[in-house]
């Protein structure tokens, strides 16, 4: 509004108020306009009649007669009609009637082609589907705030450390953070586990949080029902509660408020229900939502033993941390404070750095929560490209169809051109029909979603990915509709500017064929050209994932796993602690190494590949640490018969031994050949000293004597220890009876080659049954932690070669129908070649050759295109690089030979052209 | 077709909202208005006159209603809101600067 505006209306609030009125009363008017057409219409003639008889009058009263004075007033008006229709055009009502015709027209040309209809509705159905099956769980782990209040100043704490980024605090962590950090409004931790769950005589397993007592206060979240923890709750004095999540409640109790008060038993030990939380709240971790929240401190009560070191050992890294920042302190401005903070908030670690990396605290937006998926949103990510890519292939071939149609109604369009049709018109009218076209297919493609998102949750392990489940939301449905709207546009508007490019001569002459066709058909070879080098992009990609999951798989991990077993149990669960759970251990291993048709079997804390870290820093008495010499090694601790059962041979020295298990004795380590190389140098490592960790807490505290003053008993081959991906670490084993009290790990056990799957699993439950009747023990072929760690490959491979098939057959389809028009484009002249002594073998080359340097143009410009893009992939590759030459031949040999044998048909039709019916049809 | 250029466009909206200013007219009353204010000068067809109006009605900034004319007929009689009085200031001081300014212009050139 301008000055004059303002003048009336300073309040910018009224000003506000005042232009929504406005908008309002505009809004009437032209709904009027549209819903009262008969009566606008009728209004609209009186008011120009009115004028035409006053007029009249006028002109008579000057003298004309009746007839002239009539035909005067007419005149003046230069086409009342049209007026009229300019009338309407200014109350915008001309747009939607026009609309409505150009849907019904659109309506009527769809069903005259129905097979057209139905494989373009098709095509897009599935395209748009798959697009908004990766877009929901995209928009699940990625895009969507948690549900609490004020989500947006809620940060996320990690460490960067010298291993990985970690986002694990121990309690130590907790209280300095609190306490010691200025910036900090609050600090919340917890740390989520699975716990038994028993109530009303019914056992169940639930996803449980150890939550600080300020959990709730901090993520502002409200109880349901009774009350929420509160500080005080969170002490080694305070009562046993318990609070539940909502849907918890709602499943396991139908809602019933009368839970509060209830003693339910939480790891065998009672807890009293106190509330329970706000619904829609899950805890902060996205895919695992929360049944059951406890106070950390009790910890100490179900597991006295383990829950006093997770509090009270600062190298406990247990929690996961969240901090809401004071007001006026910004991410920005606390980042660089924090990050140099940290060694000296860490009591765990800081002592420990004596060589040159210091490891930083980072804080990063937390209001989309904390995932443990980063990775499978990351391949999650390269996924989505690709659909993309697919589905612009498809618009491709959906363009040059609309585009051969449009060639076979040009003469229709320069009809209605000639006779007076605006071409806008004409324009949006084709638009339309693409709308129509996306539109159905949108919407199948989002009935369709749901059942494509659980053929990508296949690929996950059962039970865990139940969050990412599909359901139409407001942005899930909006994503569909903006891909609809942008493939209609995108395989539409060429068609539709293409389609009204008609000389308008066209409408008298009889034939007309050729003319104006060169241009168009260049057109739709240019898009079939794009077509292919968008798959040349997909199949690089699926050829790179190939060839790198198969160096995964392929990737020497030092030990063997077949015929290799995992077993998990967890005495503690069932209360057997201490020297019991010790000597459970003990036996159920001992008894398999007796067990007929066992090679060997031994307890390792760590599972090779399964992702567990535990490092630390290796102290080597003879060894001087270089500037910058990073000194961290990997550690697991195992028992005897380790090795053998792993298959990982004993290059020097001996293996852990029954004997090695007294804790007052000298404590033995292994350690591998890299280990040797980096700190030994080539001397003889047998019978070295070697410490763990620096610094006071470890020389002094008597938790870590078992870290210290370590004799080499023995080298092992070098075997992987997190992913089979990573660079070669230094490990180093402990001896697993001697070092601590507590054994605990999962056993492995080796069969001899022709034991069955089912007879090694009925061989180990009678043991266990044998040993301990009742304890609950899961059996695992070892594969499937190498399974789990490639599952993110797997996925990707399978789905990068499932849609670069696709992209290559569309290519090839768009391919062979360009061809085939040019072939019957090109008859008259086919025939005329042939007349003139043209072999049938030379046609063939002729349209062979023509197909050809469109590939190569599409290849041209897809190579750099796939180089270019898949950039992104770089973390998801091993051992194979983008430009990896047999895979870059590989590709375009690949797309040439695909290519020519769509082209093969049209060829060999042109080969096949009667000379003198084709002269004669001209 | 005498479809009027932008400038008339203009010029004919601010003419019409000014001439409704004065009072309530009909569409018939108003084109003998124009015809007598501006002399002739600008050629006003009564075909555009009528699409302007629907535009200006539709735009808000003026309303309109049917009531017996002077010969007990009915018409549709048009007349300013509040905001087209609001427009009708704007317009006319835009009209204003410019004028003064083109005029300024042609004075600088004489002198």
């Amino acid at each position: 509004m301008g000055p004059a505006f303002e003048r009336d209306f300073r309040g910018a609030a009224s000003q506000g108020r005042l232009k929504r009125m406005r908008w309002l009363y505009k809004l009437r008017l032209r709904l009027r306009s549209i819903l009262r057409r008969s009566r606008v219409e009728q209004e609209l003639s009186a008011e120009l009649q009115y004028h035409l008889e006053r007029q009249s009058e006028q002109n008579r009263l000057r003298g004309m007669d009746a007839r002239e004075a009539r035909f005067a007033a007419l005149r003046s008006f230069d086409g009342i009609e049209q007026r009229k229709e300019e009338c309407r055009d200014r109350r915008h009502v001309a747009v939607f009637d026009q609309l409505a015709q150009d849907l019904r027209y659109a309506v009527r040309t769809l069903r005259k082609k129905p097979v057209f209809t139905a494989a373009a509705v098709v095509s897009l159905a599935l395209g748009i589907g798959v697009n908004t099956a990766v877009f929901s769980l995209l928009n699940t782990l990625l895009l969507t705030k948690l549900p609490i209040r004020d989500p947006d100043n809620i940060y996320q704490l990690t460490v960067q450390r010298r291993t990985a980024t970690s986002n694990a605090f121990s309690y130590a962590n907790y209280r300095r953070l609190q306490n010691d950090v200025p910036l900090f409004m609050s600090v919340t931790i917890w740390d989520q586990t699975d716990f038994n769950f028993e109530a009303d005589r019914s056992k169940i397993q639930v996803h449980g949080a150890l939550a600080s007592g300020n959990f709730f206060e901090f993520m502002k979240v409200r109880a349901a029902a009774g009350r929420l923890f509160e500080p005080s709750d969170d002490s080694a004095a305070g009562a046993s509660v318990a609070v539940l999540g909502y849907g918890f409640w709602k499943r396991q109790f139908a809602g019933d408020p009368g839970v509060i008060g209830k003693i339910v038993q939480i790891e065998r030990t009672p807890f009293t229900v106190i509330g329970v939380a706000e619904d829609g709240f899950g805890g902060a971790e996205i895919g695992y939502p929360q049944d059951v929240y406890v106070p950390v401190h009790a910890i100490l009560r179900y597991a006295p033993g383990s829950g006093a070191v997770v509090l009270e050992n600062p190298g406990s890294y247990a929690f996961r941390a969240m901090v809401r920042l004071k007001p006026g302190i910004t991410m920005r401005a606390a980042g660089p404070v924090l990050r140099d903070l940290w060694p000296r908030l860490d009591e765990g670690e800081a002592p420990m750095m004596r060589d040159s990396f210091r490891p930083k605290l980072e804080i990063s937006p937390g209001a989309f929560g904390v995932s443990g998926w980063a990775e499978f949103s990351q391949a999650l990510i390269v996924v989505m490209v690709l659909v993309g890519l697919v589905l612009l292939i498809m618009c491709a071939n959906l363009a040059s169809l609309l585009l051969a149609r449009a060639l076979g109604r040009k003469k229709e369009i320069a009809v209605r051109l000639a006779i007076g049709a605006n071409r806008w018109r004409l324009i949006r009218q084709s638009l339309t029909e693409a709308l129509a076209l996306a539109l159905l297919g949108g919407m199948a493609g989002l009935l369709l979603a749901g059942s494509l998102t659980k053929v990508l949750l296949r690929f996950l392990p059962p039970g865990e990915a139940g969050f990412l489940a599909f359901h139409v939301d407001g942005r899930i449905a909006g994503f569909a509709a903006a891909a609809s709207l942008g493939t209609a546009l995108l395989f539409g508007l060429l068609p539709a500017f293409q389609s009204v490019r008609v000389p308008l001569h066209l409408a008298m002459s009889e034939s007309g064929r050729s003319q104006g066709l060169a241009r168009r058909s260049w057109l739709t070879r240019a898009v079939v050209a794009i077509q292919v080098s968008v798959s040349v992009v997909l199949v690089v990609g699926s050829l790179l994932f190939a060839r790198s999951l198969q160096n995964v798989s392929r990737a020497d991990l030092g030990f063997r796993r077949d015929n290799l077993y995992q077993l998990s149990l967890d005495p503690e669960r069932e209360g057997i602690r201490g020297e019991k759970s010790d000597l459970l251990y003990k036996r159920i291993v001992d008894e398999l190494n007796g067990t007929p048709g066992v090679i060997a079997a031994g307890v390792s804390r760590m599972v090779p590949l399964s992702g567990g870290m535990w490092w630390d820093a290796a102290v080597v008495p003879g060894h001087s640490i270089a500037p910058n010499e990073v000194t961290t090694v990997f550690l697991n601790q195992v028992s005897p018969a380790y090795f053998r059962t792993f298959g990982i041979p004993v290059m020097e020295g001996r293996e852990f031994t029954g004997a090695d298990d007294k804790t007052e004795d000298q404590r033995v380590a292994i350690v591998n050949q890299s280990f040797v190389r980096h700190f030994f140098e080539g001397r003889d490592p047998l019978g070295r000293i070697v410490n763990l960790g620096y610094g006071l807490a470890f020389a002094t505290n008597p938790r870590y004597a078992a870290f210290r003053n370590l004799l080499i008993v023995g080298v092992v081959a070098d075997s992987k220890y997190a992913d089979p991906r990573e660079t070669q670490k230094d490990l180093m084993y402990l001896a697993m009876y001697q070092t601590r009290q507590d054994i605990n790990g999962s056993i492995l056990v080796r069969f001899k080659p022709g034991v069955t799957q089912t007879g090694a699993e009925r061989q180990i439950r009678a043991l266990a049954n044998r040993v301990a009747a009742g304890l609950d023990v899961k059996i695992n072929p070892y594969d499937d932690v190498l399974r789990r760690a490639l599952q993110r490959d797997r996925m990707v491979t399978l789905l990068s070669a499932v849609f670069g098939l696709l992209g290559l057959v569309l290519a090839c389809v768009g391919l062979y129908g360009v061809m085939s028009q040019s072939v019957a484009a090109r008859t008259s002249e086919i025939g005329i070649r042939m007349t003139l002594g043209a072999h049938a073998g030379e046609v063939q080359g002729m349209i062979l050759r023509e197909a050809l340097l469109l590939i190569a143009l599409g290849v041209a410009v897809g190579v750099p295109l796939a180089l270019a893009s898949l950039r992104i992939t770089g973390g998801l590759l091993f051992g194979v690089r983008i430009y990896d030459p047999q895979v870059l031949v590989g590709s375009v040999l690949l797309m040439g030979l695909v290519g020519a044998a769509s082209a093969w048909l049209p060829a060999r039709r042109a080969s096949r052209i009667d000379p003198s019916a084709a002269l004669r049809s001209e | 077709m005498s479809k009027p250029s932008d400038l008339i466009q203009g010029t004919l909206d601010v003419l019409i909202l000014k001439i409704l200013a004065l009072e309530p007219q009909n569409g018939w009353a108003i084109s003998q208005r124009l015809k007598q204010v501006s002399a002739d000068v600008l050629q006003v067809s009564d075909g555009s006159l009528y699409p302007a109006l629907h535009k200006l009605e539709q735009e808000g900034w003026i309303k309109s209603e049917w009531k017996a004319s002077e010969n007990n007929r009915k018409a549709k009689f048009y007349s300013l809101t509040r905001p087209g009085k609001r427009q009708l200031e704007k317009q006319a001081g835009e009209w204003d600067r410019l004028s003064s300014a083109i005029s300024a212009v042609l004075h600088l050139r004489e002198g």
